[in-house]
């Protein structure tokens, strides 16, 4: 099962057992990473992939085994340690500051108490590069970042990352917030450092991503390491198995019955809608008991829409109204559309949407909690009932109410914070990237879940940064671009061309006439080490 | 990467006037109302208010650093470590004759770093939390006080009688103000300053980027002791001797008037300037109020409302600030 590494490992874990309290989440762990490779980590949510990258980053020490970085054995007793041995990481979490600037959360770290590394100049002429390698503005160097988007804070990061020295660049799906266009140009850049025998273990549940990018990959399921397959091996099919342990899990691309619905039967809509100031009006319809897609580029509009539709951000001008019992509603804020049947799942989980000193259970039932009230007073067992049924209905592991929220993995803390939403029964779900950093198991349950709640009525309104997410789940895709709707893609158009040019600002009608276009958009699609 | 959106006036206001600046102007509204009201304030008494006002400054600049370091960060001992280093001076070190200028100076910044030294212990290296394990040794501190001086006493060496001096162009304990600001500016030129405003705002993300987080804190207390030491001695001078019970009464005030200069309680926004700032506005208003003759009832819930209204404004602001 396993391919022995061609030359001596660049850091290696052998027999690593980790608990947390009385959660084991690493047992008996084996992974060994060579020179110049991209190792992929797969597994479920909760398998203790992020485990192992904080084990390896210094976060923690492993309650048992070892690890070794170039055959010696290493006590990574800290972050700073790690990077001393030349182990970079972006985690999962996007770790920045807000009160300093893009260019001081990069470096930050790199110097003593007192004695700074670099010259301003040099910080900031080494910052500038990386950031531009990867595409983006240098702009987000200066200011703080309060005001960047999530991608534009995932820059942030991996330029955190790639400014120090480094032989294992370790990403936690750190690509999960980035937009297409940047992902590409850093696989293109881990491409170049791959050459020069630099290695990076890469953690990511996209599957489209694994294949292009990796070189050999390891399996983890529910702690234990299944084995490594180089990449001949590693097709999403035998990755996915190997994960579940049943043979029959890669068939799930089955694209979910699209339904075409009546027009005229719309339950939220947007008039004459302009999303920033300048930006162009447009009108939106969404249509009752429909899965409506909203995709785009990062930055072109896309959460601003699913902000203004949820009342959380105000319009430029226009308006956005909800209909109540046949008769047009307004929308004016949070609270206002949430009392009319709106209720909005944020896209930065962190900051946005769980209540971290909090169990999982009390972050699950947050919403709902008056519904379960008597004279103002809870009754505890009844909200139980109801969080133990949502936990079930989403498989968070560990099936505990209990748990504290901050001890859940990535995936298992989002799928929280989805359940507490649709706990709250609304009639019109809006989800901002509701399933960043799901595994593909889940996300297939969660799919199957949301074309249940439509079937019962509700309507649902998903942003997602993935193409193929909108392909599989939507009835309807409307693609953002420059801060307006581009277009609104169902039935027959609907396809992953339409979709990518759209959110270039094109038409896939225009596309087709000219070749040289087409293959421009092949280089989006597929970038090759 | 971002489409460019217009923003709102007071926003970019907010995102680019300094954090100090509200405080600034709330000082110069003070300026024009004292002076309105006493004629002497001017042409000199300014000098006095702030002969008075500077053991303040200085605890409230003290106060600073361990606010900015996050965390919960405070030091509810410092009045009473500058009451101690009062103590200390007024009634250990003078009665042996040892009133030396560079021995007092020196006994004062150790007993200030000290008291620093055993607060940044508790709170990194036991890790209580900070109002615990402040309010500690606030108890401590003001205890050892009482034990060391029964009764305040007024004898003190001819040198010291300089800090209170007011003949100058300027009043002497503006150079020791100045002087402390100068060592923070210095200190704020290394890379101390990004360590702690990281450590202050994001203590994961500055933990997880390699910053030591416990040393950067240790040393948060340690200089807030200092300075604090730094307090007492002016504070002495500023009595004209010692008194093992006025210390204490300047802590709350000393972080009253951090939250006035705009300083994020919660750590990572401000700096010294802003915290002293904020200890001037605070004095001002009270001899405002004395001035015009209210009664030390009104003068106590002035203050609260004072505070609460500058809390408020403060997160408003931020708030402005921090939209998208
Ligand atoms: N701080 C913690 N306290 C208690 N349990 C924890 C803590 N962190 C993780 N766990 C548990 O350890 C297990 C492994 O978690 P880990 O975060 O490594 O999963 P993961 O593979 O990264 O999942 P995901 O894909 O969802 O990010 C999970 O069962 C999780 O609940
Ligand atoms: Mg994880």
């Amino acid at each position: 099962m396993s391919t022995p590494p061609l030359e001596p490992a660049v850091v290696e874990l052998a027999g690593i057992t980790h608990r947390y309290g009385p959660t084991v989440a690493l047992s008996d762990c084996r992974l060994s990473i060579a020179p110049g490779e991209v190792h992929g980590l797969v597994g479920e949510n909760g398998s203790g992939k992020s485990t192992v990258v904080k084990l390896l980053s210094g976060i923690m020490r492993p309650t048992e085994g070892e690890v070794r970085v170039g055959g010696k054995a290493v006590d990574l007793r800290s972050p700073a340690a790690a990077q001393r041995h030349e182990i970079v990481t972006v985690f999962q979490e996007t770790l920045v500051s807000d009160e300093c600037s893009g260019l001081d959360n990069v470096f930050a770290g790199t110097d003593g108490i007192f004695r700074r590394a670099r010259s301003g100049r040099a910080e900031r002429e080494a910052a500038e590069r990386v950031v531009a390698s990867l595409g983006a503005s240098p702009a987000i160097l200066q200011s703080s970042p309060h005001h960047l988007s999530l991608a534009e804070r995932q820059v942030l990061t991996l330029t955190r990352a790639l400014v120090r020295p480094w032989k294992l660049l370790i990403l936690d799906e750190a690509t999960s917030a980035l937009d297409l266009s940047t992902r590409d140009r850093l696989f293109a850049v881990l491409a170049d450092h791959r050459r020069e025998g630099r290695s990076v273990l890469f953690v990511s549940h996209r599957m489209d991503e694994l294949e292009i990018l990796i070189d050999r990959a390891t399996v983890q399921r529910s702690g234990r390491t299944v084995g490594t397959v180089g990449k001949d091996e590693a097709t999403p099919a035998r990755l996915l198995s190997m994960m579940s342990g049943r043979s029959d899990a890669g068939e799930h691309h089955v694209r979910a019955g699209a339904r075409s619905r009546q027009a005229a039967d719309v339950v939220l809509r947007g008039v004459d809608l302009s999303l920033v100031a300048q930006a162009p009006a447009f009108d939106l319809d969404v249509r009752r008991g429909e899965i409506l897609g909203i995709g785009g580029l990062d930055g072109q509009g896309g959460s601003h829409l699913v902000e203004v539709l949820a009342g959380v951000r105000p319009t430029a001008s226009g308006r956005v109204e909800v209909d109540r019992d046949g008769s047009w509603t307004r929308v004016t804020g949070y609270r206002q559309a949430f009392r009319s049947g709106i209720a909005y799942v944020p896209g930065k989980r962190q900051e946005e949407g769980l209540f971290p000193s909090m169990t999982v259970g009390d972050n699950l039932s947050m919403a709902t909690l008056p519904r379960h009230a008597r004279a103002g007073l809870f009754r505890s067992s009844s909200v139980l009932t109801r969080v133990r049924e949502e936990m079930t209905r989403l498989g968070v592991v560990p099936h505990d109410p209990s748990y504290p929220i901050t001890g859940l993995s990535g995936g298992n803390a989002q799928k929280v914070l989805v359940g507490r939403w649709l706990a709250a029964e609304p009639d019109v779900l809006i989800l901002n990237d509701p399933l960043r950093g799901v595994d593909l198991g889940t996300k297939r349950d969660f799919y199957a879940l949301l074309r249940e709640l439509t079937e019962a009525g509700t309507t649902v309104v998903m942003l997602s940064t993935e193409i193929e997410e909108l392909l599989t789940c939507c009835d309807r895709v409307a693609v953002c671009q420059a801060e307006r709707v581009f277009d609104v893609l169902e039935g027959e158009d609907l396809t992953y061309d339409a979709v990518l040019a759209a959110m270039f600002g094109r038409h896939v009608s225009d596309e087709q006439s000219s070749d040289e276009q087409s293959s421009d958009h092949d280089t989006h699609r597929k970038v090759t080490l | 990467m971002s489409a460019t959106v217009a923003t709102p006036l007071l926003q970019t206001v907010a995102r680019k006037v300094p954090y100090f600046v509200p405080a600034l102007v709330a000082v110069a509204v003070m300026l024009l109302l004292t002076a309105s009201e006493s004629e002497t304030f001017l042409s000199g008494g300014w000098k006095l208010v702030l002969v008075y006002a500077s053991p303040l400054v200085l605890l409230a600049m003290a106060q600073a650093p361990v606010v900015l370091s996050g965390g919960g960060g405070l030091d509810l001992s410092v009045g009473p470590t500058a009451g101690l280093v009062s103590v200390v001076i007024a009634a250990v070190l003078i009665p042996r004759d040892l009133s030396v200028a560079w021995l007092v100076i020196v006994v004062a910044l150790l007993t200030g770093a000290a008291a620093g030294a055993v607060n940044a212990t508790l709170v990194t290296l036991v890790r209580i939390p900070p109002i615990i394990a402040t309010l500690a040794t606030y108890l401590v501190f003001a205890g050892l006080a009482t034990q060391v001086l029964g009764a305040p006493t007024g004898f003190l060496p001819e040198w010291m009688s300089w800090f209170t001096s007011v003949d100058g162009v300027l009043p002497n304990v503006l150079y020791v103000i100045l002087g402390v600001g100068l060592v923070w500016l210095l200190l704020t030129r290394t890379a101390y300053w990004r360590n702690l405003l990281m450590v202050g705002s994001n203590d994961r993300a500055a933990y997880t980027a390699g910053v030591n987080v416990t040393a950067v804190r240790f040393l948060a207390y340690l200089l807030t002791g200092v300075m604090a030491g730094v307090a007492g001695l002016v504070l002495t001078a500023v009595l004209g001797g010692a008194d093992a019970t006025v210390g204490p009464t300047y802590t709350l005030q000393a972080i009253a008037a951090v939250a006035l200069g705009g300083l994020s309680l919660a750590g990572g926004r401000g700096g010294l300037f802003g915290a002293a700032v904020g200890a001037v506005l605070l004095f001002l208003i009270q001899n405002y109020l004395t001035l015009t003759e209210a009664s030390s009832f009104e003068l106590q819930m002035a203050y609260g409302v004072v505070l609460i209204v500058a809390i408020v404004a403060n997160g408003a602001w931020d708030r402005k600030r921090k939209a998208r």
